[in-house]
């Protein structure tokens, strides 16, 4: 990544972090969001995290070399999913998927 | 509201989990972040500003991965968007706050200091302060930004094969989404 690269995303990435994280607290002082903006604000992080997931675990075409290479990952993210259930910690869900995914490699 | 010796000794347990999970995740994030060409300074001044796990590990596995930067940047902003109800939530609690204090706090804010904060918050009879709670989101800030520094300089000397790699971005995205609570 150039230099310029780098502070184009660091500098629009900080100021929309800043925004999101500086702006509510202040402006709200004390008050409660109106509670249908709540909802749909709390809608977004399932959305978000959903998509994510997905984008990385499915590809349209994903079982044209076979069934096992496009199923592996599916198989250590259910892996992950149970120990996120277990534990909701990030780092024993990175461990755990990352070990199931390279021992799956080995299959 | 002055924090004397024992306060910042008890506050630094009740960080200290989130410490030790941001060392253990910040370094495969400095390694990461090495491949795609940040030095450790860079690292270390991303992590002490903008201070996002998923934000920082989704510009470096995106831009492995070869995503326009357009791309990146939309996916992250949208992302970071849940930072607007964390910090909607703690706006009941600052009210009598100084202004550069809850500016300090609010920019220091991330899921797992939110949700350490919160629950000290609502233990209620104002026992947790502001000052309190700024000093945890420090703490963890330091932790994670010196981890990615170290995992920049680490990266260095080792590659992680960018599927592994990519894969542990995907592990911690299934946490985030498990932890969620659907409609608030």
């Amino acid at each position: 990544m150039s230099i310029n690269d780098f502070l184009i995303v660091y500098a629009t990435c900080l100021i929309t972090m800043l925004l999101c994280r500086c702006v509510p607290i202040f402006c709200l002082k004390g008050r409660d969001l109106p509670e249908n903006v709540c909802t749909a604000l709390s809608l977004i992080p399932p959305a978000a995290f959903a998509a994510l997931v997905a984008n990385d675990l499915f590809t349209p075409g994903m079982f044209d070399a076979g069934l096992w290479p496009a199923a592996m990952p599916l198989v250590a993210g259910c892996v992950v999913v149970v120990i996120a259930f277990k534990t909701h910690s990030l780092l024993w869900c990175a461990i755990a998927g990352v070990a199931s995914y390279a021992l799956l490699m080995l299959i | 509201m002055s924090l004397d010796r024992t306060t910042i000794t008890n506050v630094f347990h009740i960080a200290l989990p989130v410490i030790l999970g941001y060392i253990g995740i910040g370094i495969p994030c400095g390694i990461m972040e090495n491949q795609i060409g940040f030095n450790a300074l860079m690292a270390f001044v991303m992590s002490m500003t903008f201070y996002s796990g998923a934000g920082q590990f989704m510009i470096a596995g995106m831009t492995l991965g070869g995503s326009p930067l357009l791309s990146v940047i939309a996916s992250v902003s949208f992302v970071n968007t849940r930072q607007l109800l964390y910090s909607a939530a703690f706006s009941p609690f600052f009210t009598e706050a100084r202004k550069r204090l809850t500016f300090l706090f609010s920019a220091t804010v991330t899921d797992e200091s939110f949700g350490v904060n919160f629950s000290q918050f609502m233990k209620g009879s104002g026992a947790w302060t502001p000052s309190q709670a700024t000093l945890v989101n420090l703490f963890c800030m330091t932790s994670w930004g010196v981890s990615n520094a170290i995992g920049v300089l680490v990266g260095s000397a080792l590659t992680i094969p960018t599927a592994i790699a990519s894969f542990a971005m995907t592990s911690i995205f299934i946490c985030l989404l498990v932890s969620q609570k659907i409609g608030g």
